[in-house]
């Protein structure tokens, strides 16, 4: 499926490249979001995922170079980006109502707009219980709520790596509920799948060694060729109703290339 | 603030766990209070102040002092010790120490006289405060050597004044005579050099080795008592084995507060790997001359026997 | 927070009534106007102190955002150590007259101070550093003041060396003197200030680093400002009475299980909560005489504090 575009740009990214210490994670990433798109960073481990969209948020603590701008300037930025990591952690005994609310630190305290992302992950009903007492996929959604209650309605919402530990039912309210926000916004997320990437998002990066192998609409982006340059193994196409996915080829040799570590 | 409006939200699912923390402090302060009833008050019964002390009234925040009170017959006029002071009623309130003191307890034991032995930082200026404004005399006096015991005797004749009787002005007059005697003693010792004299080393502990140094009482009553001091350094010295086994002494006094600890050091120095046969080792309680007080005087005799290779339990 | 007052009132309250008791049967005459106003002295003094380490705790909890830092693990009662020992000894060995009672304050607060510039220098806490790397700082920081402490004791003359050591039992300064009470009265409440106007940045920092910068908390800046509230507060206690353990740790979280883990209330809940717990602690050894002295405040916070952070811990309500 696909979301229209009504054409209004969200955030620019220019020439972004992270480095941590030695080590360059990312180097010189360009991109245009705009309303309604739903990105995938695609990429083997290693790729620069990470450090790409923690540098696009801003809260990359490596050496960033190249910028990412939200479209305005005015407005401040917890409005327009909020960022949900591959991994949340809570050293406090809150409640997942609580949490959502901090989201709006910095934005104004705005009860509806809490009560909003909370109903829409999903969470209405347990939302006066401890963080801690919940499961894994509700934390996910703890985290998410937290970062649609900071958002305004052109925000971008960031995610990395929101799939990586939760069963085939929150993947499917997940879904559900980034492409809602894409009909506000945008979202940017980084995905090990390029199955699922394909089903969600209507653009993609793919990112090998930190540098992009492609980029743009995702049937363009996410071709078999592309893919294989990427992960360094070959991928088989497999489609049945109407969902197309991605297999590897686990019995063919993996090429050399494909590797983790930068080429200089 | 989001906490005004999340506040009434909260308080519906956290009512029952909230009960749980005030049943806790309720529990805390029942416990404390247990302590209290438990120990507190049982304690707490013998610390009597006494109301009935002869005038002048005086408490003591240093042992070496009490037991020079108590040395000089004064014990009735001790109204507070320090927690080291077991030479008066243990019941009497603890009123302080070296370091730190009890206000209250100091002000209810109501001292007309205070002694300590200040700490070299001096003494506490609150308690300076306290003192002067519950009007204690303060007396600090540091006990080091003889000339400090001198100075003591002095300080409780000032005190006393025309209030003492006769025992008392005979005790200060004999114990101002014995401690005359040794300062001559010492000087003599210094004029005509430790030539001839036997080399003696006290020794306090065997874990670590802890000798008497120079410039100590314990160090002037072994001159006084015609010895010399066969340990170079001064105050009290933590020797290793084999700097003892290089002091070429003629005699090692083990010092104990009891026969077990007296020869207890006596044996483990008597061990030492001595080249040849080892000094004359003696074992010696003499729970008096540990510390720097009056009563330390009356080891005196007793010490120049060790030191003349008289007596001395092996 | 209503509870905690009224407990802390309790205490205050308990303090003063035991102590009535004391001096044996025959206190009849002593409940004059001077006692009730020594014991409020105590009482204040105890209760400042306490709130001071307390919130020092919180702060450090915060910064580290883990619950079970404490005021003592950035090295500075070492570092004040250090400077007490100093302040005895250097004068001993230039030659000058020994310093006064007053010096060892000194020396302590400039120990303690130099401990906590050079802990966060050299852990990065300018640059919101990582929180693992400040703790290891302050730990090995911590030993080498110990062993300079112990290298100085080792050169002073014998009989000094008895007043080092009592320094570092901690104890509740007896008569504190005015300006020692005006100093930590306006430390605690510029400290409580500067922690409640950060409450809610407090509250975000419980969320991960990248969550807390997301929701657009300048992470970098809250760290430096909890590093040098913690710091100083614990520096100015720490000056005055000497290491004084588990308050800082306690205090906190008994105002956590009694308000919860807002910040808000947090801030007033453990100042109170601290002083509360002190002016128990002092209580205590008010209480108890073993016909020895009173006991050491910090050999109560210890024994009474240690268990009762063992029972938390194993009941704890904190995550991991």
């Amino acid at each position: 499926m696909t979301v229209s575009s009504d054409g209004s740009l969200l955030l620019e990214v220019d020439g972004l490249s992270v480095a941590h210490g030695a080590v360059r994670a990312v180097a010189g990433v360009s991109l245009e979001v705009r309303r309604g798109e739903i990105w995938a960073v695609v990429g083997p481990n290693g790729s620069g995922k990470s450090s790409l969209l923690r540098a696009i948020a801003g809260v990359e603590r490596g050496l960033v170079r190249g910028r990412a701008r939200f479209a305005d300037p005015a407005r401040s930025l917890p409005a327009q980006r909020a960022f949900v990591p591959q991994r949340a952690d809570v050293s406090a005994a809150f409640t997942a109502r609580d949490i959502v609310a901090l989201g709006r630190y910095a934005v104004g305290t705005d009860h509806a707009a809490v009560e909003r992302a909370i109903a829409e992950v999903g969470l209405s009903a347990r939302a006066h219980l401890d963080y801690h007492a919940l499961s894994g996929g509700e934390r996910q959604r703890v985290a998410i709520a937290r970062a649609l209650a900071q958002l305004d309605a052109g925000g971008v919402l960031v995610l990395d790596e929101p799939f990586a530990s939760i069963d085939p039912a929150e993947v499917a309210r997940l879904v559900g509920v980034l492409r809602a926000r894409a009909a506000k916004g945008a979202v940017l997320v980084s995905l090990h799948d390029p199955g699922l990437s394909r089903a969600l998002a209507t653009h993609a990066v793919v990112l090998r060694a930190g540098e992009v192998v492609a980029q743009g609409r995702i049937d363009d982006a996410l071709a078999g060729p592309v893919l294989e340059r990427a992960y360094g193994l070959g991928l088989v196409e497999v489609e049945g109703d109407g969902v197309k996915w991605f297999v590897p080829r686990l019995d063919a040799p993996t090429r050399p290339g494909g590797a983790d570590r930068m080429e200089p | 603030m989001i906490g005004e409006e999340y506040r009434a939200e909260l308080d519906k699912p956290a009512g029952k766990r909230r009960a749980a923390p005030v049943q806790q402090m309720a529990g805390l302060l029942l416990t404390v209070v247990l302590i209290w009833l438990l120990f507190g008050r049982g304690a707490t019964a013998p610390a009597v102040s006494r109301p009935d002390a002869p005038a002048p009234r005086i408490a003591s925040m240093s042992p070496a002092v009490t037991d020079s009170l108590v040395e000089l017959g004064l014990a009735d006029h001790v109204v507070g010790r320090s927690g080291f002071c077991t030479a008066v009623d243990r019941a009497l309130p603890v009123v302080g120490d070296l370091r730190s003191f009890d206000a209250e307890r100091l002000a209810i034991a109501a001292p007309d006289v205070l002694f300590v032995q200040p700490p070299v930082a001096g003494v506490d200026p609150s308690l300076r405060e306290l003192c002067a404004d519950r009007g204690i005399a303060l007396v600090e006096r540091r006990l080091d050597g003889m000339r400090d015991l001198a100075a003591l005797v002095d300080d409780v004749a000032e005190v006393f004044a025309e209030r003492a009787d006769e025992a008392l002005r005979g005790r200060l007059a004999s114990a101002r005579e014995v401690l005359a005697t040794i300062e001559a003693g010492v000087a003599a010792a210094g004029a005509d050099g430790s030539g001839g004299r036997p080399r003696i080393a006290i020794a306090l502990s065997a874990d670590p080795f802890l000798f008497v140094g120079r410039g100590n009482y314990l160090d002037e009553l072994l001159v006084s008592s015609g010895g010399a001091n066969a340990v170079p350094r001064d105050g009290w010295v933590e020797l290793p084995v084999e700097s003892i086994l290089a002091l070429g002494v003629d005699r090692i006094v083990a010092l104990g507060a009891s026969d077990e600890a007296a020869l207890s050091i006596a044996n483990v120095i008597e061990v030492l790997p001595w080249r040849g046969a080892p000094p004359a080792i003696v074992g010696a309680t003499l729970p008096e001359l540990l510390t720097p007080s009056l009563a330390a005087l009356r080891g005196r005799a007793r010490l120049a026997e060790l030191v003349a290779g008289e007596g001395g339990e092996r | 927070m209503l509870c905690v007052f009224l407990a802390g009132a309790a205490l205050l309250r308990l303090a003063i009534g035991p102590a009535g008791g004391d001096g044996g049967g025959l206190s009849l005459g002593f409940a004059s106007g001077a006692i009730l106003e020594l014991r409020l002295t105590a009482v204040a003094s105890a209760a400042l102190l306490g709130a001071a380490l307390s919130l020092s705790g919180l702060a450090l909890q915060g910064l580290l955002r883990n619950p079970l830092a404490s005021p003592f693990i950035l090295g500075v009662s070492s570092g004040a150590g250090f400077g007490v020992t100093l302040a005895l000894a250097l004068p001993l060995a230039l030659g000058l007259p020994a310093a006064r009672f007053g010096g060892e304050v000194v020396g302590a607060s400039a120990g303690a101070l130099a401990a906590i510039v050079l802990v966060g220098w050299l852990g990065g806490a300018r640059r919101g550093g990582d929180p693992t790397t400040l703790v290891l700082t302050g730990v090995v920081a911590g030993a080498i003041l110990s062993a300079g402490s112990m290298l100085v004791e080792q050169l002073v003359p014998f009989g000094m060396r008895g007043d080092l050591l009592s320094w570092m039992a901690g104890r509740l300064p007896e008569l504190p003197s005015r300006a020692a009470m005006l100093t930590l009265a306006s430390s605690v409440a510029v400290g409580a200030t500067l922690l409640a106007a950060r409450a809610r940045a407090l509250d975000v920092a419980c969320l991960s680093d990248e969550e807390a910068a997301s929701s657009g908390v300048d992470l970098a800046r809250l760290r430096f400002e909890l590093f040098v509230v913690g710091g100083l507060l614990a520096a100015i206690a720490v000056a005055y009475a000497g290491p004084i353990g588990f308050i800082g740790l306690i205090g906190p979280h008994a105002a956590r299980r009694l308000v919860g883990s807002h910040h808000r209330a947090l801030v007033p809940a453990s100042a109170i909560a601290g002083a509360a717990l002190l002016v128990g602690a002092d209580l205590v050894r008010q209480a108890i005489d073993l016909g020895t002295g009173r006991l050491p405040v910090g050999v109560v916070t210890a024994i009474v504090g240690g268990p009762a952070f063992l029972w938390l811990l194993r009941r704890g309500r904190w995550a991991s």
